[in-house]
């Protein structure tokens, strides 16, 4: 009886165990639904630097489609009860290889993918991208080409190339992309064409981030001196006033994010000039300018780049009311923004395009109206191979 | 949709719980028929109607078979009618594609038509209703008369894109009379847990080893040692993934008060290929045993018949696979090993040591699994040559340039532990009851957290198994 007694007793108490446990699995399952159907949603991550996706009410257009399916997973993910605390905490925590150095053997002139598309060049801690060839994105670079050849005769126009790292194929030694000679060799009419010097991976770890696929502070300040000299505005060159870095919190360069590689960071190094009073218009409208506010509150994974340089805005125009000057055009991609202040502050009006934002664009006609004398086109690799500049917005572009 | 979702977990499953729990068990069939249909048109809604159509055709067809049931002609005929149109449906929606594409080959011709998209599961839900439709005409299972009761069977969403293969005749009465005890609901939250686990944790890890290379513009340029790693990361990934979403649908029908059989059995701890073919996808060699082989005569005819036998039955399991070459090559891959052994090898294995046995045959299901993975004939030929001639390649470079794969090594280990009963064993181990209530739960608790960690953190998910 006794035994019995014991044994039900015992019995009893598996119950609770896995009543508790069952418990545990329903709230898991049916809280992370319920929170993310009835809470009020979070708008913006500042981990990934996106809009949140938030739930939306199917009809049959969208289920039959299938967006609403997507949606609501992509909301799940989102939404999902400490999702943002839970990538912040865990993001690159699964890397265990980032806990181990690279052996030598491994490493020695080869490249060490961190990611499918982020590797390590050589025994260095120089975050690259994978080389690419222009066979690879022939027709997106006929497509540009054949705008710059209208530029050509619009205005006076420069170009200035930035070989980013997918343009080496540092493993070999060799320019995969030789962004340089494809404009000399293929441009039209009267123009003028420098780039910035990088032959090895040497060079290119001078100007570049370690983890980013950005130039840093050196490699744009060399190249705002490049393009001077282009302009025949040598003796106008400003010089640095001060350098400041920030170390804390350290940057994490695009490379390191994409591959989640959070243990490689870098210092954040940026120039000051003495610039002179302008008026500064972003899409249009007439706004504070970026800058470097040491007040603001530092996120962990701040992206400098922009916070300091500004976003990748359609079109932002400098007005220096200076008529005396020229009026000057800058086809820009995210390698402009450090020196368009820079570089504006030597022109009347400077108008920065960034076509990868702005859904329609009629270079032509812009040009015509705004009295453009010359045009800067600030090729840094993608800017002839990478992206579909059918003159829409190709908002998945970086 | 696919149970390793958040969609599945967080929103699908608590609002079916809620409302097939508070119901009253005469609509509890109609409600999980409906959310069998919302789920099954979660990602293509169109194919719902062909479904729909097959479940009508089939309940029609199957009445009819009971009603003629003593004119046996007549009977035949319409079993001859459904097996006809279930096997037209698989071949047009599975197969057509395949054979086109073979008559353009061999004929030189250039006919052209759509691509026929394949409908999700459509092979395991045919298999299902071809065994229901048998298993009246044989006597063996009473017709369903309720429609409800038959698209539920049909469309049962645990089992419906991947099986296991379920009979009829195993659901049969609890169709109709079920119960869910709280601890069979326990018992399967535990179980669809250990499979959520199995497929985010560690399939879809090992997938990405496997695909990282398989899919590579230059796997052909691997050293052996690479190809090696990346077959053992597909052999894991294939049994995880499956089995994970056999638990989960197991799990899920003890949570709805159904009883699934087993549909593996440890099958990378065989000891022979006729071993492994007895623990692996148990539901779909039984399906064949039941269905093709014995009713060709199994082996109790000459042995030359007996051959065929063997021989159709494994060039149709390849083909169940997938409309392509590799797969049938993987078929008659397993007939020749089968008969081999069946002829002589077994009584030889017998008296190996164990160890011997077991390297024998988990060597033969990974090359079977690398006849299964490359569907392009060359290059399986060029990755065997590579493998067995033990191209050196450069090992360092290939490894630099696979570097990042070295971050799923810890899931290769627990994906060794996983192929063995090995959690089983410590079972049997540990005397005090609670106190393994307690660590399990726990264990399965965490699992759950870092499977909704993997998916929130991840978005690949495709289950292979979805193909065929």
């Amino acid at each position: 009886m006794k035994r019995k007694k014991q044994k039900k007793k015992e019995e009893n108490k598996l119950t609770i165990v896995d009543m508790i446990f069952t418990i545990c699995f329903l709230i898991i399952v049916g809280g992370g639904g319920f929170m993310t159907v009835f809470r009020t949603p979070k708008k913006l991550s500042y981990l990934e630097g996106r809009e949140l996706k938030t739930f939306k009410m199917p009809n049959f257009k969208t289920f039959v489609l299938g967006t609403f399916q997507k949606n609501l997973e992509d909301a799940l993910t989102d939404q999902f009860p400490l999702s943002q605390k839970i990538k912040e905490v865990t993001d690159d925590k699964f890397n265990f290889t980032s806990y181990f150095p690279v052996p030598k053997k491994v490493c020695l002139n080869h490249y060490v993918y961190l990611h499918e598309e982020r590797a390590l060049a050589s025994c260095t801690n120089q975050m690259v991208e994978l080389p690419l060839t222009v066979e690879e994105r022939q027709e997106d670079v006929d497509n540009h080409l054949a705008y710059y050849n209208d530029f050509n005769e619009l205005a006076d126009t420069y170009y200035y190339v930035i070989p980013r790292s997918y343009a080496f194929d540092f493993e070999k030694g060799v320019l995969t992309f030789d962004t340089y000679s494809l404009l000399k060799n293929n441009l039209k009419g009267k123009y003028h064409i420098e780039t910035l010097d990088v032959k090895n991976l040497e060079d290119y770890q001078k100007y570049f981030f370690k983890t980013d696929h950005h130039w840093n502070n050196k490699g744009q300040y060399q190249g705002y001196k490049d393009i001077m000299k282009m302009f025949g505005k040598e003796d106008e060159i400003r010089s640095v006033v001060d350098e400041i870095t920030i170390k804390d919190p350290p940057f994490y360069g695009s490379a390191s994010k994409y591959a989640r590689q959070l243990k490689r960071s870098e210092d954040f190094s940026f120039y000051t000039f003495d610039i002179p009073p302008y008026f500064y218009m972003r899409d249009g409208v007439l706004t504070e300018s970026p800058h470097f506010d040491e007040k603001s509150k530092r996120y962990k994974f701040e992206y400098y780049y922009n916070s300091l340089y500004g976003d990748d805005i359609g079109e932002i125009v400098y007005d220096f009311k200076a008529p005396e000057k020229e009026n000057l055009m800058i086809w820009a991609s995210s390698y402009s923004n450090p020196i368009n202040e820079l570089i504006a502050s030597h022109f009347n009006k400077t108008f920065i395009i960034d076509v990868r934002w702005l859904e329609s664009f009629d270079y032509k006609e812009y040009i015509k109206a705004n009295d453009i004398d010359k045009i800067l086109v600030l090729a840094s690799t993608d800017v002839i191979d990478g992206y579909r500049w059918n003159m829409g917005g190709d908002k998945d572009a970086v | 949709m696919l149970f390793s979702s958040l969609t599945f977990l967080c929103i699908f499953l608590p609002l079916l719980f809620v409302i097939y729990f508070i119901s009253s068990d005469k609509y509890r069939n109609l409600i999980l028929f409906v959310f069998s249909l919302v789920f099954y048109a979660w990602g293509e809604p169109k194919y719902i109607f062909l479904m729909l159509l097959s479940i009508s055709v089939n309940y029609v067809l199957a009445r009819l078979i009971d009603k003629y049931r003593k004119r046996k002609k007549t009977s035949r005929s319409i079993l001859l009618l459904a097996t006809l149109f279930n096997i037209s449906l698989l071949v047009i929606f599975k197969y057509f594609n395949f054979l086109i594409d073979n008559v353009n080959a061999l004929l030189n011709l250039n006919i052209t038509i759509r691509d026929i998209a394949l409908p999700i599961g459509i092979s395991f839900y045919t298999f299902q209703i071809l065994s229901y439709v048998i298993d009246v005409y044989r006597g063996e299972v009473k017709v369903q008369k309720n429609i409800i009761s038959l698209g539920t069977y049909i469309s049962l969403f645990p089992q419906l894109i991947a099986g296991p293969i379920v009979r009829y005749s195993t659901i049969e009465k609890q169709l109709t009379h079920r119960t869910v005890t709280f601890d069979k609901f326990t018992k399967g939250v535990k179980r669809f847990i250990v499979g959520l686990g199995k497929k985010v944790i560690i399939a879809n890890n090992m997938a990405m080893i496997a695909d990282t290379i398989f899919d590579s513009s230059s796997v052909s340029e691997y050293s052996w040692i690479i190809i090696l790693v990346s077959l053992l990361a597909y052999t894991f990934q294939i049994y995880f993934d499956f089995s994970g979403y056999s638990d989960m649908a197991i799990g899920l029908g003890h949570m709805f008060g159904f009883d699934f059989e087993e549909n593996f059995n440890y099958p990378y701890a065989s000891f022979s290929i006729t071993d492994f073919w007895r623990r692996w996808h148990i539901s779909l060699s039984s399906w064949f045993r039941d269905y093709v082989y014995i009713p060709l005569g199994g082996n109790r005819c000459k042995k030359p018949r007996w051959i065929l036998n063997l021989f159709l039955v494994w060039l149709l399991t390849g083909l169940w696979h997938g409309a392509s070459w590799n797969f049938v090559l993987w078929g008659l891959y397993y007939f020749v090993i089968l008969l081999v052994e069946k002829l002589f090898l077994h009584k030889l294995l017998d008296k190996l040591p164990k160890l011997l046995r077991y390297i024998y045959a988990f060597v033969l299901i990974n090359i079977g699994w690398l006849i299964f993975r490359i569907e392009d004939i060359n290059t399986l030929l060029i990755l065997f040559k590579n493998l067995f001639t033990l191209k050196r390649g450069d090992f360092y470079l290939d490894l630099a340039h696979n570097y990042y794969l070295l971050n799923y090594v810890p899931y290769f280990i627990f994906a060794i532990i996983g192929s063995f009963p090995v959690v089983k064993w410590f079972n049997q181990k540990m005397k005090n009851e609670l106190f393994k209530t307690c660590l399990s739960n726990i264990l399965l608790l965490a699992i759950l957290g870092l499977s909704i960690i993997f998916l929130i953190n991840n978005s690949y998910n495709p289950f292979i198994y979805f193909r065929f």
